[in-house]
C-alpha cells in the first residue's frame, strides 16, 4: 500500500511537471480542423465569402399592419412562499431587527397562480410603428429601498434614460453587469444610466456594498417587450403583422440558456414552435389580437439560477 | 479484495503518466485552450465548439504561428517577436518573450492559468474577457498602450505581477503589450462567437463561414474597442491650489467617512484597514463560483435528468395516443418530433458529462476580493496622485470598487444660476472634492496607526 502511494506520488509529480512543461498537451476543447481553417483563412484574406451561409441580413419587411399579442403565465403547483435572504440579516442596516429583505426572484400569486416578472420581447423586427420609433422621453425609474431593488426586472430601450434611485437612508452602489456602470449612490440620491447597446438577455444588477441584492435589466433597440404582472399576464401591442416575428421569453429562474423559459408543452411546440431556449415564432394577422391564453409553466422550467 | 480494487486504477495512472512523459520529451507545440466555462454558459454543443475553434484558428493562428487579419488593428511583427518558443537567432534577435516572461503565470492562452497561478494571490489576470483594472480610460473601456506599458514597466505592487523595466528593452515591452492585446482580443472574439452562436443563430443553424461575418460581424466590433481606447480617456482637471494642505486632507476625510457622500468606509471599513465587505467576489471569481455551483448541480443530477427526459417522452407519447383529433399522419410526425427532442436532450446531457469535469479543472478555486487596506501605502495601480484619482473616479473595473458618487447636493448650488452655470459649478465642485479624497487617501498611511507612522512631513516627499 505504502509502496503504491509512493509510486502514485511519483506518477502525479511527473504528471504535474509534464503538464507545465508542455502546456496544451492535454488541452481543453476541440483542436481546429486544418482543412476548414485554410478555407476560412482564404476567405478572410480575400475578403470575399468562403461558401456556407451568408451573414444574416437584417430581416426585410414582408407584411403590413400591426397586431397585438397577449397571454398569461401560470405556475403548475403550489405557489412558493417568499423567503427572507439569510445573508442579509447579518448586515446591520438591512436586517438587524427590522425588515429583512426577501428573495423576490420568483413571485407567484397564491390565488391566480400567475407568475410575475416573466419578460417577453421580440428578438428582431423588420419594422417598427412610427409612434414607437423614438425611445421614451420619460426615464425608466429603478429604485431601491430597504436593501431590495423595487423592480426584480426592468426593461429599458437603447438610449432611454434609466434613473437609478436610492430611497434608503444609507448608501448603495448599483452595478449593471457588462456595462461598466457601477457608481456609488448616496442616501436619497440618484444617478442616470443611458444604455447604448442592446442585450439579448437580461443582465444582472447587483450592489457591491450589499452583495445579496440582485435584480435584472434588459436593454432593447425595439419597443416590443412586456413584463408579466402579478396575475402573470402580459401584452405587447403593435407588433408587425403579416410576417413571422420571433419572441424570447425569459425568467430569472428559467432553465434555458441565459434564463430562457424552456417549455416542453407539445401544444405550444406545435402552435408557435416554442423551443428549449424559450423562443417562439408567431405570425399575426392585421389588427389581430392574438391571445395565447394560459401558458402553464411547470416548476422544473423554473429550476435555474 | 482491497488489492483488486486498487490495482487497475493504479496501473491506468502509471501507464497514462508514462505515456505523457514520453510525449513530453518530444515537446509538442502548445495550443490555445478553449474557454470551456463560456461554452457551458452558452450551452455550445461539441459541433458548434468545433466551428468556433476553426474560426478562431483562422482569425488568430496558433501560439507558435500567430496570425492577425489587418482589420484587427494589431501589428503582426510585434506579435511575432513575443510569440512562439523562447529562442535567439544568429542576429541576436530574441523571440518567444511571452513564454519566457509571462506564460507561467498568465498561461499560453492568456487565461490566467499558468502552472504557478494557483499559488498566487491575487490570481494572475485572465485577459480573455478584456477587463483591465489600472488604466486611464473610463471604467469599462480598454486600456491604452501607455497604460499597459506602465503596468509592464512598474508591475503591480502588492501582487506577484513583476516589474519588467530592467529586464526588457523598449521594443520588447512594446511587443509584449501587443501580445497581451492579441490574446485579449482573441479571447473576446471567442466569447463573442459563443454568444452569437447561442443568441443569434436559430435551431440547427451553423456559424456562418464568410469573411463578412467573421471579420465585419465579429472581429471588427471587438477590435474597435481596443483601437478606440485613446478616445475614451477619463476627464481629469488639475488638482486645486490647496492640494496637499491640511484643509484639503480634512475635507477628503469627512467625504470618505460620510455615508451620504463618498461612503468609502462601507468597504474599506471605519478604520480604512479594508475590512468592510469581506464576502464579495470580483467579476472573474464570481463567474467561476457561479459556474462551479451550476456544474456541480448538473453533474449530480445527470441520472435524474436522463430519467426525466425518458419520462417526459413517455407521457407525451401517451397523450398523443389518446388525442383522437389527430390523423395518423400527424400522430406519426409529432412522435418523430418528440423522439428528436429526446435524443437532443440526451446528447446535450452526454456532452455536459464529458465537458464539465475538464472545464472545472480549468478554473481555480474562487476567492473573495479584499477591499484594499489603505493604511499600507501600497497602490497597485500606481501611487501618483493622478493614479489614485483615476481609481476613485471610475472605480476599479471588474471589482466591486465603484465609481465615485455625485458628491454635490442640489441645495449647494445657488438657485439663481442658469442650468448651464449650475452644471459647471457642479462639475468643478465634484472635481475638487475628488481631489480632496485623493489627498486623504494618500495621507492615510501617515495617520497615527498607519504603516508608515505619523510622520506627516513625509507627505512632502515626491510621489512619482
Ligand atoms: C509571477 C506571476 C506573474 C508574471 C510572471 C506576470 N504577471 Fe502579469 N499579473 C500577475 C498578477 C497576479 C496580476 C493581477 C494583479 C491584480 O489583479 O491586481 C497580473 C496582471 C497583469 C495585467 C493586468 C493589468 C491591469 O491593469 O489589469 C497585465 C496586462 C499583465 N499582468 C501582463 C503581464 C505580462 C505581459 C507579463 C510578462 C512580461 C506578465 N504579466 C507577467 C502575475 C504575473
Ligand atoms: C463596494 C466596495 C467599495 C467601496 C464602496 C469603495 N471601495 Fe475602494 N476598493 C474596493 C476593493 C474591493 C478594492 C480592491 C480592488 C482590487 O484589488 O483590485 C478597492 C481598492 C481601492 C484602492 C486601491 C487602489 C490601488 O491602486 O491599489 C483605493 C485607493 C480605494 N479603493 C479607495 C476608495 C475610496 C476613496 C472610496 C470611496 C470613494 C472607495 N475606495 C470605495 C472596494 C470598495
Amino acid at each position: 500500500m505504502t509502496k503504491q502511494s509512493a509510486l502514485l506520488a511519483v506518477a502525479l509529480t511527473t504528471l504535474v511537471a509534464c503538464s507545465s512543461g508542455c502546456t496544451g498537451r492535454v488541452g481543453a476543447g476541440p483542436t481546429a480542423d486544418p482543412t476548414a481553417v485554410t478555407k476560412l483563412r482564404e476567405a478572410i484574406e480575400s475578403g470575399s465569402s468562403g461558401g456556407g451561409d451568408a451573414a444574416e441580413a437584417a430581416a426585410s419587411p414582408s407584411g403590413t399592419g400591426w397586431g397585438s399579442l397577449k397571454g398569461r403565465f401560470v405556475f403548475d403547483g403550489t405557489a412558493p412562499e417568499l423567503k427572507a435572504i439569510e445573508s442579509a440579516r447579518a448586515v446591520k442596516e438591512c436586517g438587524d431587527g427590522g425588515h429583512v429583505p426577501l428573495d423576490r426572484s420568483l413571485i407567484v400569486d397564491p390565488q391566480s397562480k400567475g407568475i410575475a416578472n416573466v419578460v417577453v420581447y421580440a428578438r428582431k423586427v423588420s419594422r417598427i410603428k412610427d409612434e414607437l420609433k423614438e425611445p421614451p422621453k420619460t426615464p425608466l425609474v429603478f429604485d431601491q429601498k430597504e436593501c431590495e431593488f423595487l423592480s426584480p426586472v426592468a426593461v429599458a430601450q437603447v438610449n432611454q434614460e434609466v434613473l437609478v434611485k436610492n430611497s434608503d437612508p444609507f448608501g448603495h452602489n448599483t452595478n449593471i453587469t457588462g456595462t461598466g456602470y457601477n457608481p456609488v449612490i448616496p442616501a436619497g440620491g440618484s444617478s442616470v444610466f443611458k444604455p447604448s447597446s442592446e442585450t439579448a438577455m437580461p443582465v444582472g444588477v447587483t450592489c457591491s456594498i450589499h452583495p445579496f441584492m440582485k435584480a435584472y435589466m434588459l436593454f432593447r433597440a425595439n419597443p416590443y417587450s412586456a413584463i408579466s404582472g402579478a396575475d402573470g399576464s402580459f401584452e405587447i401591442k403593435d407588433l408587425p403583422a403579416g410576417e413571422e416575428v420571433e419572441l424570447q421569453v425569459w425568467h430569472a429562474h428559467g432553465v434555458g440558456t441565459g434564463g430562457g423559459l424552456s417549455l416542453k408543452d407539445p401544444a405550444l411546440t406545435k402552435a408557435v414552435k416554442w423551443d428549449a431556449k424559450g423562443r417562439f415564432r408567431i405570425k399575426l394577422g392585421e389588427n389581430e389580437n392574438k391571445d395565447l391564453s394560459t401558458i402553464v409553466v411547470p416548476a422544473a422550467a423554473l429550476a435555474g439560477g | 479484495m482491497k488489492q483488486r480494487c486498487v490495482k487497475p486504477r493504479f496501473w491506468v495512472v502509471l501507464v497514462g503518466t508514462l505515456g505523457l512523459a514520453v510525449g513530453c520529451g518530444k515537446a509538442p507545440s502548445p495550443r490555445f485552450d478553449s474557454n470551456l466555462m463560456v461554452m457551458d454558459k452558452y450551452d455550445i454543443s461539441f459541433e458548434q465548439q468545433q466551428d468556433i475553434a476553426n474560426a478562431l484558428a483562422a482569425l488568430f493562428g496558433t501560439p507558435d504561428d500567430p496570425y492577425v487579419p489587418k482589420e484587427s488593428g494589431l501589428d503582426k511583427d510585434k506579435i511575432k517577436l513575443a510569440a512562439g518558443p523562447t529562442k535567439s537567432d544568429k542576429a541576436g534577435v530574441h523571440t518567444g518573450l511571452y513564454r519566457e516572461h509571462c506564460a507561467h503565470c498568465h498561461g499560453i492562452s492568456g487565461n490566467g492559468m499558468g502552472p504557478t497561478a494557483a499559488f498566487l494571490k491575487p490570481y494572475p489576470r485572465d485577459y480573455r474577457e478584456g477587463w483591465f483594472k489600472f488604466k486611464s480610460t473610463e471604467r469599462a473601456e480598454m486600456p491604452t498602450n501607455a497604460d499597459l506599458e506602465r503596468i509592464l514597466r512598474h508591475g503591480i505592487p502588492g501582487t506577484s505581477m513583476p516589474a519588467f523595466e530592467v529586464a526588457l528593452v523598449q521594443p520588447e515591452i512594446e511587443a509584449l503589450v501587443e501580445y497581451v492585446k492579441y490574446l485579449s482580443l482573441r479571447g473576446m472574439v471567442e466569447i463573442e462567437l459563443a454568444r452569437q452562436t447561442s443568441e443569434e443563430l436559430g435551431e440547427g443553424e451553423r456559424l456562418p463561414t464568410t469573411a463578412e461575418f467573421l471579420v465585419e460581424g465579429v472581429l471588427k466590433p471587438q477590435a474597435e474597442k481596443w483601437s478606440s481606447a485613446e478616445t475614451k480617456l477619463m476627464p481629469v482637471a488639475a488638482p486645486p491650489a490647496d492640494f496637499g494642505s491640511p484643509a484639503s486632507i480634512a475635507a477628503g476625510k469627512s467625504l470618505f467617512y460620510d455615508v451620504n457622500k463618498a461612503n468609502c468606509l462601507k468597504c474599506h471599513g471605519t478604520t480604512a484597514l479594508g475590512d468592510g465587505v469581506l464576502n464579495d467576489y470580483d467579476q472573474w471569481n464570481k463567474d467561476v463560483a457561479e459556474f462551479r455551483t451550476k456544474a456541480d448541480a448538473t453533474l449530480a443530477s445527470l441520472t435524474e435528468q436522463r430519467g426525466k427526459a425518458e419520462e417526459d417522452f413517455a407521457t407525451a407519447v401517451e397523450a398523443l395516443g389518446a388525442d383522437s383529433a389527430l390523423s395518423e399522419e400527424e400522430r406519426k410526425q409529432q412522435r418523430e418530433t418528440l423522439e428528436k427532442d429526446k435524443a437532443a436532450t440526451l446528447k446535450k446531457l452526454g456532452e455536459k458529462e464529458r465537458m464539465l469535469p475538464t472545464a472545472m479543472a480549468y478554473t481555480l478555486v474562487p476567492r473573495y476580493i479584499e477591499p484594499r487596506n489603505l493604511r499600507m501605502g501600497v497602490y497597485r495601480g500606481g501611487r501618483r496622485p493622478l493614479d489614485v484619482y483615476y481609481r476613485i473616479h471610475s472605480g476599479i473595473n471588474g471589482t466591486p470598487m465603484p465609481a465615485i458618487a455625485n458628491l454635490v447636493a442640489d441645495s449647494e448650488l445657488p438657485a439663481d444660476l442658469s442650468e448651464e452655470e449650475k452644471a459647471q459649478r457642479r462639475q468643478s465642485l465634484q472635481t475638487q472634492r475628488m481631489w480632496n479624497i485623493v489627498d486623504y487617501v494618500l495621507s492615510l498611511p501617515y495617520e497615527p496607526g498607519g504603516e508608515l507612522g505619523a510622520d506627516i512631513s513625509m507627505l512632502g516627499r515626491e510621489r512619482n
